[in-house]
């Protein structure tokens, strides 16, 4: 093989392999969105990541049924969450989450969630 | 008086110890030099007098200094009150500069010819400008000694997920990992400006970083595990892979360095490495305080993320204006993509900085999307796993085939004979798995090359305990005596199989359930049965909080196991609630339990059982003790 040729399958190597990431990186990506923009978009059916506070009082847990709902807000805009798996640490009322799952007919039904990392970096002293 | 005024003095005595360094190497005066030495042990020994009043404020509970009212608090045992040094930012950054202080004085004090003074000289300035940058971070942006106008009854506390000994251990070791890059970038540097050799002179520093960098991931990934309680140890979320992404690139130049040491090869290369490994230590530092991998609008409000970008620009800017100015010099005979140890290197080299480019490009890609106008977007986990999986795997066979290669070209031929216990061992490995009914593609890929890695590494100590004239075991004490980097490296690489065993049982064959139990039922999961009793609630015994223990006799397939008690803490201090994970270690795998409470007698549980998931942590063991191997000095075989 001389060196034209090796050049040529190195390129030809290279770039499949970065379509091949450029495509593994699309297709893994979801929407990381605010309450607001879930319900002025288009979401639809697919599945979502959703930041905003778990509201005051909406928490209702069910061990029984393993059946978790709560209200989740931005501020301006609430939607209802369904969940039915394990709570994480340090889930709250009142504190920011991130919830992942699919949204339809004003429910998201959840199959993640994760509280924001209890940080150290960012806990204010009142 | 503010103790700040010891961070003060410490950044006046840098920069005019940077100056003197500097000066004084350029026109070889000895004396500007000397003065030089005497700024940087003054730092030392004023950011040391700043770390002590810091401890003595933590352990006296001055709440009026905000920091201590932030972390600690009256209740908090005193092992986490020393602890939260280093819990929060400006503390850390602190920890930072003293390590490198420490070891900008360890530097001067091992430096010995006058030649080697001014080599030295060039990299105590470096060492002392990067100390500038923090320095100047701690008495503006991030001062650990500002103080409240009242005095506070008690402090905040510290966050019960943080108060284990892993998060004690976890950020000093990374830390230590950071600043000690910051010695061998200071070398090179001033290698580059003296056309001087920095690779042998920083060989030991620089390995010895990269077990503490090694180190800081692993305790991490366990404090992760047995705290966390979601049965992971990592998520590929943006500050586990800031710290990953300098332990990638400096494990390529762990190898690259070889091929410079022993033929001159691959300087420019090697350069590149190491500033890229260092600024991407500033970036672990930085960028996840900076608040830029949440959103860029928060990035440009965080005063903080400026005086980094100017911090990083600056480093940058001066390593590319070295390296053109030195293009001369860098230039060295390229190293060839052949079947050679140096080539294999080379391509090793390359896949663990592709495995680097692919983790930096998904943390950032959700940031280029906001910029072009798009909504938010989050990468998930799975494209690390997919992109970084076959990665691996070539990194694992190349693995199986570098020791049995020296360093001059090989024809395939020559290689055979060599490579073929290995490849039969592998082969026979598989095809035993694939009876055993094992179908996953990752398993099987991994299998085959951790196998051929393994055994070529166990052949290559066999090999050793043989080629001497006494018995087995003296020899192989001889042969690692006289190459300690070598048979050190082979344990770490030996360690890296151990781990990647646990990584993929772990991942790939996790049984997980979650399941509602009445007092006196039962679930089974796997060969494995939990009968719940009940729960108490025991009030803790400083009073802050209450212990909601749930309590389940576990057994096995033989019997009754153990009783497992997970339990549910709320904290009146910080008026929430934490899962305490219930963890039962075996052999070969972890029973993993959680309990989530209980309303009306049903209470509800997870429970994992993870196969193989002690491997990673033995693997880490492992590989500190290869690491240890490596750094210890070679006694040369005719001494003796």
């Amino acid at each position: 093989m001389d060196k034209k040729t090796q050049m040529i399958i190195g390129a030809i190597v290279i770039i499949l392999c970065l379509i091949g990431l450029g495509m593994t990186l699309k297709g893994s990506v979801v929407p990381y969105i605010t309450v607001t923009e879930l319900k002025s978009g288009d979401y639809r059916g697919e599945h979502v990541q959703i930041n905003g506070t778990v509201v005051e009082g909406s928490v209702d847990w069910h061990p029984k049924e393993i059946l978790l709902t709560f209200k989740l807000t931005d501020g301006s805009e609430t939607v209802d969450v369904e969940y039915r798996g394990s709570i994480p640490n340090n889930f709250e009322e009142g504190k920011m989450v991130v919830v992942g799952g699919v949204y339809d007919m004003n429910l998201l039904r959840a199959d993640e969630i994760l509280v924001k990392c209890p940080s150290k970096y960012t806990e204010e002293i009142e | 008086m503010n103790d700040v005024i010891f961070l003060q003095a410490a950044l006046i005595t840098t920069i005019v110890a940077v100056f003197l360094h500097v000066i004084g190497a350029e026109l070889r005066r000895e004396d500007l030099i000397e003065w030089g030495k005497i700024g940087t042990y003054l730092t030392f020994i004023f950011i040391t007098i700043a770390s002590i009043r810091l401890f003595y404020l933590l352990i006296t509970h001055d709440f009026q200094n905000l920091y201590v009212a932030s972390y600690t608090s009256l209740d908090l045992p005193l092992f986490y009150v020393i602890s939260a040094f280093w819990a929060g930012q400006e503390g850390s950054f602190l920890l930072w500069a003293w390590l490198i202080s420490i070891f900008a004085s360890i530097v001067l004090l091992r430096a010995k010819s006058m030649d080697d003074a001014r080599f030295t000289s060039y990299a105590s300035g470096m060492l002392g400008a990067i100390m500038v940058g923090f320095l100047y971070i701690l008495v503006t942006a991030s001062n650990p000694f500002k103080r409240l106008d009242f005095l506070p009854m008690d402090g905040y506390g510290l966050n019960p997920l943080l108060q284990d000994p892993g998060m004690v251990l976890h950020p000093p070791v990374l830390f230590i990992g950071y600043a000690g890059m910051a010695v061998p970038f200071a070398f090179a540097m001033a290698g580059l400006i003296m056309k001087k050799d920095w690779v042998l002179s920083t060989r030991r520093w620089f390995i010895f970083a990269w077990i503490a960098l090694s180190m800081g991931n692993i305790i991490g990934a366990w404090w992760a595990y047995h705290v966390l309680g979601w049965g992971g140890y990592w998520a590929w979320d943006p500050v586990e892979n800031s710290s990953l992404l300098p332990w990638l690139t400096a494990s390529a130049l762990l190898h690259t360095v070889m091929v410079e040491e022993k033929m001159k090869r691959m300087r420019a290369w090697n350069f590149t490495l190491m500033t890229v490994t260092f600024i991407l230590v500033l970036y672990g530092t930085f960028l996840t305080r900076s608040g830029i991998l949440e959103s860029v609008h928060a990035f440009a409000d965080s005063g903080l993320g400026a005086v980094l970008m100017g911090f990083l620009l600056i480093i940058l800017a001066a390593a590319l204006r070295l390296m053109i100015r030195r293009r001369d010099y860098l230039k060295s005979d390229p190293v060839g993509f052949d079947l050679s140890r140096s080539g294999l290197i080379l391509i090793t080299s390359i896949l663990l900085v592709v495995s680097a480019g692919t983790v930096l490009v998904g943390s950032f890609y959700p940031l280029l999307l906001e910029v072009m106008g798009g909504v938010q977007q989050m990468v998930q986990a799975g494209y690390y796993n997919t992109v970084n999986v076959p990665i691996a795997v070539l990194i694992f066979m190349l693995l199986g085939i570098c020791p049995l290669i020296r360093w001059r070209r090989y024809k395939l031929d020559e290689l055979k004979p060599k490579i073929t216990v290995s490849v039969l061992s592998s082969i026979s490995v598989v095809l035993i798995a694939l009876i055993l009914g094992v179908r996953d593609p990752i398993t099987i890929s991994a299998t085959l090359a951790c196998t051929l890695t393994l055994t070529t590494h166990l052949k290559e100590f066999y090999d050793a305990s043989r080629s001497g004239d006494d018995k087995g075991l003296s020899n192989l004490y001889t042969a690692i005596c006289g190459d300690h980097r070598r048979f050190g490296g082979y344990i770490v690489h030996l360690s890296l199989i151990v781990m990647v065993i646990g990584v993929c049982g772990s991942s790939i064959y996790e049984n997980r359930d979650i399941f509602t139990l009445q007092a006196g039922s039962s679930h089974t999961i796997g060969d494995y049965t939990l009968e719940y009793q009940g729960t108490e609630a025991i009030h803790s015994p400083s009073g802050d909080g209450i212990y909601y223990v749930a309590i389940l006799d576990l057994y096995g397939e033989n019997g009754y196991i153990a009783r497992a008690m997970p339990d549910l803490f709320y904290s009146f201090r910080f008026e929430e609630t934490y899962q305490h994970v219930y963890i039962k270690s075996r052999l070969f795998e972890d029973i993993y339990i959680i309990y989530q409470g209980s309303e009306e007698g049903y209470a509800l549980f997870e429970a994992r059982v993870i196969p193989l998931v002690s491997f990673i942590w033995w693997g880490g063991v492992l590989l500190l003790f290869g690491g240890i191997i490596a750094l210890l000095p070679d006694k040369r075989r005719n001494e003796a």
